[in-house]
């Protein structure tokens, strides 16, 4: 099995954990395009939209936030802020499309975009002309007529509109320590911001005004301090302010019966709701709640007639506390938030109810509950079941229920919150209590057994009072309060604690004892924190509250204390513990008491008491550890057929399943079929004895867990299946456990591709395609067609390689019509869905990639544009969407459309990426398309870090893993130094790319000498995979590598060829790459002395080039494919110069002479180029050696004058003195004067001609590069400084000799 | 190519006469005479409307090519036409593996008995939860899967209009 299969199922791990969740919780998984915009439900095909909790959809995507999303009137677009380009702009999209536009550029920050109720203007913050805010207006959409409403005197700190469109409301002060004072500005500009009416005279923040005009909402802003002002010392008031505009100017306090602060306030566009953000808790911990901390949105409904308008006690939360969300702006029909996911802002949308469905019964509010496994979405559930809660003894353990969850989250301040609501709701009696409308206060103390259970729960509240507020006390410890208050404060406290001990009721006895415990540990007595919990019996625990407390802290607590056996035993003890309180009730699935301690939780624990007890344990040890516990119900020591005997049975059950990691890839699926088969058989059989659905959720999780871990594939399938067919249509779980098939199902699709089962995969994916509208199915399905027909070798093409391509145009046609047919009649019925329009552009861009026509494949670019806006419009605007739009840009980029291409294809490549967090196949997908756009624009830099996070990610297939390794070899050697001149290895960047480009021919020659799928898939690679590899291996300077791996390219490619004239501008390709090859082996040949070798192989390009047309060098420069892309004078060039360097290796200097005199003839009269100086330099010092194997001294060294003249030209442009062709120059005309007697006189040769009127002194000219080479100094120069100064020494003796003067 | 299921790329000759046969008639009749008559004498076809509307869906997977692609899948049953999945759907399950393989060899239809029929179990949730064919004791409800969770729906018109087709004797 492939790392990628089991990637994959790490994927499905997720899922099958989600099983359990009822919900996402926490924008962990953020839907998005049509998904999203269906909804959960809507992707399932067969639950209802309020089937689970909702997902907020994510509408905004990138690297940077964006925040304070607005809908436009008509609720076409949205607006919203984003600091993408450094400074923070006003951006607009379109709902559902996550790709959007700058509005205009105002120069600096701006802020609070909002479009006016009539869609004409735009209201905004500005910081361009005042840096302290400037309240500023443009017309919208075309952004004109910018005009601001200040002036200078104030300073704007935040705008709306009022709903009569003609005025703003801005938030302004006049002076620096001045109150920030709400004015109600024209916009028409007759009165400036300091001019304008006041209408409270007061310091607010984010203030608000109902869409009649009558109500203004907001929060009050303090000063901290009175010696400076409101600005630079707030703090926000307590509660949201209500104030009348009309009449009596009267502000009601509303605090709402939450923890926190409140903030944001925004009206629904109806005027029936007040949306608002409440802080929770002090999230971090800085001991203040406010703005920083956490928020969670909220809505009361909202009764202008009422007085007051809107009931404290019935605000309905809409998201959950997992993720921090704030800035509601509720349109129409949708509400528009700004949510915190890994550490940036984005813009969300929700419907205006919040994620839970406004019509779930308390019953279904419990079984979400039950199956919710974050804490957050558990309070979430939790307080909408408070919400609904009216008789006091239920308040009461709703409020404990609350406070038990805060304290878990450890959120101190929200637990004290609701403790103090639990001594409210106890003392009805004294008339406090301030809960319950419509209850008459104790109206429902009837007897005195519930007194006392009003009472325990005081005391109990008591002994958590204590508890949190050690914990609060160690935080400000840890912040560097002082030792000694303290320690007196904990002794305070567990003096407190001690006389609740013995108090009869078990949650006060036992919250104490807990709170003891861990006082004691904090104080460092470890042993008396150990008698203290030893002394509690978890069998003990008769509530709730009490079973709650001890299966979370006190569990912790001895783990804390690393007693793990004892944490065991207490787990053991509670799993079965089925008596508690509301166990009568649950004969029916849901139980009466929505606080009980129900079947699921306790399933709960079991799971993680087996999680517990398998930690660190090897096979054996593990058998053994289960077998002993669960020898221990057959001892009688645990429940026979409780929970925790069902989940050891279970993982008894899956124990035989080998790890995934390290088996063989042959080991997996065929070997393990029978031993998954003898695992499910087991697992069956407990399934069917159990038929309680928290119990068979609970095998099925495991199962799907454990099988996701080792591969079983088959497990996964059969046991996602039973469960979805077992789990009721009216059941809440239905869309989970219908969400799970589908990714097992999807699972099985790739498992089978992978495989080279293709017909498999599609009728898998076929299948799929009937209930999931989700573009990742149906591409998968049409990427399985594809495959299905042409045998898996498009895999190549969609690598980008060129043979891949050849092969892929050599079957190109037919296979696409059948495909096109069949996507026709799949959505014959629904032509215009947005599916269909996904899947023609995709195979439009499948057409484009199987094309050679230029014109054609830009026809298909258009049409898969076209498509996509369909898409767009349609609504569908997922990573899909925008990967296709970027794959589009990238090809028009590659045809040479435009650099503005490139950025557009990598806005959208990122977009993709934001919205592919939870699917790491199309992850790497989107960074290898990033890593080839930013190769291809040159950035091989950027293209190596996107290649490095590809690597992260398995391969999908053997084909797109060579595409990947010779891509970053082309990268790797674009970046690395070049090789020095007579360096004995590369630099090592360079080797990194040599490496790269064997571990691509290494995979292609594995796959192709074993016999499977991959052969047809891989082998069209190999030439192409030798090709780069010889080319890179001969730049660095292993020529011996390069010349051998050349070979092997131009012997595939001989084979591929035969016949293939005939096939017209796929064999012109191949012609034109065969003449590259046959050119950079005759290089690599001469390279190490082998001219022999290289001279046919120049005949074979020389004849090769002869038999292209001219128009066909070109080939692929508008259709961004491999190709010469030089000119044929260019060609013959390179070829002349290479032949003459062969021919003078192997002693032909006669022959050497004509190639090499034509090289000089086609480069003299053009190439004006610094490098070409040194080319021409080059030419002639070879020309000067032919002549001088021949013995003509006076045209060598006129040759080698010539060139001496061109590293002038070279150095006079560049200030180089020595290039190493100016060093080999000199050696040779030295050695030629001082060894064979040609005269100095002969370098003059054509100096004339050149307009170089400068005499060529030898003596000089050596002297020069002697000098360069002392100061350079590098030891690689070593042997030819030798030479020089000992030819120099020469020199100066012979010139004296002949009566000179010396140097 | 034509693709399986496309109800309006069948010939109309594969599609089901409006004259039923005589042996289908007498069989229909010994079931529940009255209502196939009833049936007949409107007109109409239960299970060709439940394949219009629904079950062409399940083309998808039971085809003699598609079931064979796909291992585990039942194989005996061909929605090609209505036509062949009425013929089919008079045979036994076959080539289910796993925790299916115990419905193998069960009827699909047993004429008259909808609540006995496996084709019921497996689009009714009612009718497979409470499923217990003598003789078949491994096609519990928990061996049936739901071809809801594979084509979407339920359909309920569909499933009463298949629940009369067999309920009349599956002519």
């Amino acid at each position: 099995m492939s790392v990628s299969l089991r990637l994959r199922r790490a994927c499905v791990l997720r899922w099958a954990l989600r099983l359990s969740m009822v919900a996402c919780g926490g924008l962990v998984c953020p839907a998005a395009g049509l998904a999203a915009k269906a909804g959960p439900g809507a992707t399932s095909g067969n639950v209802g939209a309020d089937a689970a909790l909702r997902e907020p959809a994510r509408w905004t995507a990138g690297d940077s936030d964006q925040l304070l999303g607005g809908l436009t009137p008509d609720g076409r677009d949205f607006v919203y802020l984003s600091n993408r380009d450094a400074v923070a702009s006003v951006w607009s999209s379109r709902v559902g499309d996550a790709a959007g536009r700058a509005l205009f550029d105002e120069g600096a920050d701006v802020s609070l975009p909002r479009v006016s109720p009539d869609g004409r203007w735009l209201l905004y913050l500005s910081s361009r002309d005042d840096a302290t805010g400037d309240a500023c207006l443009r017309a919208f959409p075309s952004m004109a007529q910018r005009r601001c409403l200040g002036d200078g005197r104030t300073a704007e700190s935040f705008a709306f509109f009022f709903p009569d469109g003609a005025h703003v409301g801005v938030v302004a002060r006049a002076v620096m320590h001045g109150e920030m004072l709400l004015r109600k500005v024209p916009i028409d500009g007759s009165r400036r911001v300091a001019d304008a009416d006041i209408v409270l005279p007061r310091s607010v923040a984010t203030p608000a005004v109902s869409p009649d005009g009558r109500w203004l909402a907001y929060v009050a802003v303090e000063r901290a301090s009175t010696t400076v002002g409101v600005q630079f010392a707030m703090q926000l008031g307590a509660g949201l302010h209500l104030r009348r505009l009309e009449g009596s100017a009267v502000d009601r306090v509303v605090r709402f019966e939450l923890p926190g602060a409140t903030g944001f306030p925004a009206f629904s566009p109806d005027g029936k709701w007040l949306y608002f953000a409440q802080a929770l808790g002090d999230s971090n911990r800085d001991q203040v709640i406010d703005g920083d901390d956490h928020s969670v949105l909220f809505r009361v409904a909202f009764d202008p007639r009422a007085d007051p308008p809107l009931r404290r006690d019935a605000a309905v939360q809409l998201t959950s506390g997992s993720t921090s969300c704030r800035y509601p702006a509720p349109g129409r029909d949708r509400l528009l938030l700004t949510c915190e996911v890994r550490g940036r802002l984005d813009v969300f949308a929700l419907p205006l109810e919040g994620v839970v469905p406004s019509a779930w019964a308390e019953s279904r509010l419990l079984l979400a509950s039950d199956g919710a496994t974050d804490i957050g979405t558990r309070a979430l559930l939790a307080a909408h079941l408070q919400l609904r809660t009216h008789e006091p003894l239920a308040r009461l353990h709703g409020w404990q229920r609350l406070a038990e969850l805060a304290l878990q989250r450890d959120d101190l301040a929200a637990t004290t919150f609701y403790l103090e609501r639990i001594r409210k709701v106890a003392a009805p009696a004294t008339g406090a209590e301030g809960a319950a409308p419509g209850v008459a206060a104790g109206g429902a103390l009837q007897s005195d057994e519930a007194a006392a259970d009003f009472g325990a729960a005081r005391a109990a509240a008591t002994a958590l009072s204590e508890w949190v507020g050690h914990r609060a006390e160690t935080l400000r410890l840890e912040r560097g309060a002082r030792d000694e208050t303290y320690a007196s404060a904990q002794a305070s406290r567990l003096k407190a604690l001690q006389a609740l001990v013995g108090a009869p009721a078990a949650d006060v006895s036992i919250a104490a004892r807990l709170a003891i415990a861990e006082i004691e540990d904090a104080l460092g007595r470890e042993e008396r924190a150990e008698a203290t919990l030893s002394a509690i019996d978890p069998a003990a625990a008769t509530s709730a509250l009490a079973w709650r407390l001890l299966a979370s802290q006190g569990v912790n607590r001895w783990l804390a204390l690393e007693r793990d056996e004892v944490a065991l035993r207490w787990m053991a003890a509670l799993c079965d513990r089925d008596d508690l309180d509301g166990a009568a009730a649950r004969a029916a699935e849901v139980s009466a008491d929505p606080t009980a301690v129900r079947e699921a939780e306790r399933l709960e624990l079991a799971d993680r008491f087996v999680q517990r007890l398998l930690r660190g344990k090897g096979g054996a040890a593990r058998a053994a550890a289960l077998a002993a516990w669960r020898g221990k119900a057959e001892g009688g020591a645990l429940v026979d057929g409780g929970v925790l005997a069902l989940r050891l049975d279970v993982e008894r059950a899956l124990q035989p399943l080998p790890p995934a990691l390290g088996r063989a890839p042959s080991e997996s699926m065929a070997a393990d079929a029978a031993l998954q088969e003898r695992v499910r058989a087991a697992l069956f059989s407990i399934y069917g004895r159990e038929r309680g659905l928290d119990r068979r959720r609970a095998l099925v999780r495991a199962t799907l867990e454990r099988a996701a871990e080792r591969d079983a594939s088959h497990l996964l399938y059969q046991f996602a299946t039973v469960w979805a067919s077992f789990v009721p249509r009216s059941h809440p779980e239905r869309a989970l456990a219908i969400d799970v098939y589908r990714q097992v199902v999807l699972e099985r699709a790739y498992t089978a591709s992978a495989a080279g089962q293709f017909a498999e995969s599609r009728g898998v994916l076929r299948g799929l395609t009937l209930i999931d509208d989700d573009p990742e199915v149906q591409l998968g399905w049409l990427l399985a067609l594809v495959r299905e027909r042409d045998g898996g070798g498009s895999q190549g093409a969609k690598a980008g390689t060129l043979a891949a391509t050849f092969a892929a145009r050599a079957r190109s046609g037919p296979y696409l019509d059948a495909v096109a047919a069949e996507v026709s009649q799949r959505f014959a019925q629904q032509p215009n869905d947005a599916a269909a329009g996904l899947l023609r552009a995709a195979l439009a861009l499948r057409r484009h990639a199987t094309t050679s026509d230029p014109t054609v494949q830009g026809d298909q670019l258009d049409e898969a544009a076209a498509h996509l806006d369909v898409v767009a419009d349609a609504g569908g605007g997922g990573r899909h969407v925008h990967l296709l739009r970027g794959h589009v840009a990238h090809q028009r980029f590659l045809r040479g459309e435009g650099r503005s291409f490139a950025a557009m294809a990598h806005d959208r490549y990122r977009l993709a990426l934001e919205l592919s967090a939870h699917d790491p196949r199309l992850q790497g997908g989107i960074w290898h398309a990033m890593g080839l756009l930013q190769a291809a624009v040159g950035n091989h830099r950027e293209a190596l870090l996107a290649f490095d996070q590809r690597l992260k990610w398995p391969p999908a297939d053997a084909a797109m893993e060579v595409g990947l390794w010779l891509s970053i070899a082309r990268s790797r050697w674009h970046v690395a130094p070049p090789t020095a001149e007579g360096a004995t290895t590369p630099p090592h960047e360079a080797l990194d790319a040599v490496a790269a480009a064997r571990r691509a021919v290494a995979l292609c020659d594995g796959a192709t000498a074993t016999a499977g799928v991959e052969i047809e898939a891989v082998r069209p690679l190999l030439p192409w995979a030798l090709d780069r590899l010889a080319l890179i291996a001969f730049d660095v300077g292993l020529h011996a590598e390069a010349l051998q791996a050349a070979e092997r390219a131009v012997a595939l490619g001989a084979r591929g060829a035969t016949g293939s004239r005939q096939q017209g501008r796929v064999s012109a390709l191949a012609e034109a790459n065969g003449v590259r090859l046959s050119m950079l082996r005759a290089a690599a040949a001469t390279a190490i002395g082998q001219g022999q070798v290289a001279l046919p192989a120049l005949d074979a390009a020389r004849a090769g080039l002869s038999r292209l047309q001219d128009e066909e060098l070109d080939l692929g420069r508008r259709t961004s494919e491999p190709a010469l892309r030089v000119s044929r004078e260019h060609l013959l060039r390179l070829i002349d110069g290479l032949q003459g360097r062969a021919l003078l290796a192997t002693g032909q200097a006669g022959a050497a002479v004509a190639p090499l005199q034509r090289r000089l003839a086609s480069l003299a009269p053009s190439d004006d180029a610094d490098a070409a100086q040194l080319t021409l330099a080059a030419t002639h010092w070879h020309l000067g050696l032919a002549y001088a194997e021949l013995g003509d001294l006076r045209s060598a060294m006129r040759a080698l004058g010539a060139g001496l003249r061109a590293c002038r030209r070279f150095s006079a442009a560049t200030g180089t003195v020595a290039p190493p062709e100016r060093v080999y120059l000199v050696e040779a005309a030295l050695a030629l004067h001082l060894g064979r007697g040609a005269a100095v006189g002969d370098l003059e040769g054509q100096g004339a001609a050149d307009g170089d009127v400068r005499r060529l002194d030898l003596a000089s000219e050596a002297d020069a590069v002697y000098r360069a080479l002392c100061a350079h100094g590098h030891p690689r120069w070593a042997g030819a400084r030798d030479r020089l100064q000992l030819a120099l020494t020469l020199h100066a003796g012979h010139q004296a000799s002949k009566g000179a003067p010396t140097r | 190519m034509m693709y399986p299921y496309d109800r309006r790329a069948a010939p109309s000759s594969t599609r089901r006469p409006r004259s039923i046969g005589l042996w289908t008639l007498l069989v229909a009749l010994s079931a529940t005479p009255l209502s196939a008559c009833e049936t007949e004498l409107a007109g109409g076809d239960d299970f060709t409307a439940a394949y219009d509307d629904w079950l062409h869906k399940c083309s998808a997977c039971h085809t003699p090519a598609a079931a064979k692609a796909v291992p585990g899948t039942e194989s005996s049953l061909d929605f090609t036409t209505v036509e062949t999945a009425r013929a089919s759907l008079r045979g036994g399950a076959k080539g289910l593996i796993g925790n299916f393989a115990g419905c193998n060899d069960v009827a699909f239809v047993v004429p008259g008995k909808p609540e006995q029929s496996l084709v019921m179990a497996a689009i009714d949730s009612d009718v497979r939860t409470a499923f217990d064919v003598a003789g078949t004791p491994g096609c519990s409800s928990d061996a049936i899967s739901d071809m809801s969770i594979k084509v979407g729906g339920p359909n309920a018109a569909a499933i009463a209009k298949v629940r009369a087709w067999i309920a009349a004797g599956a002519p």
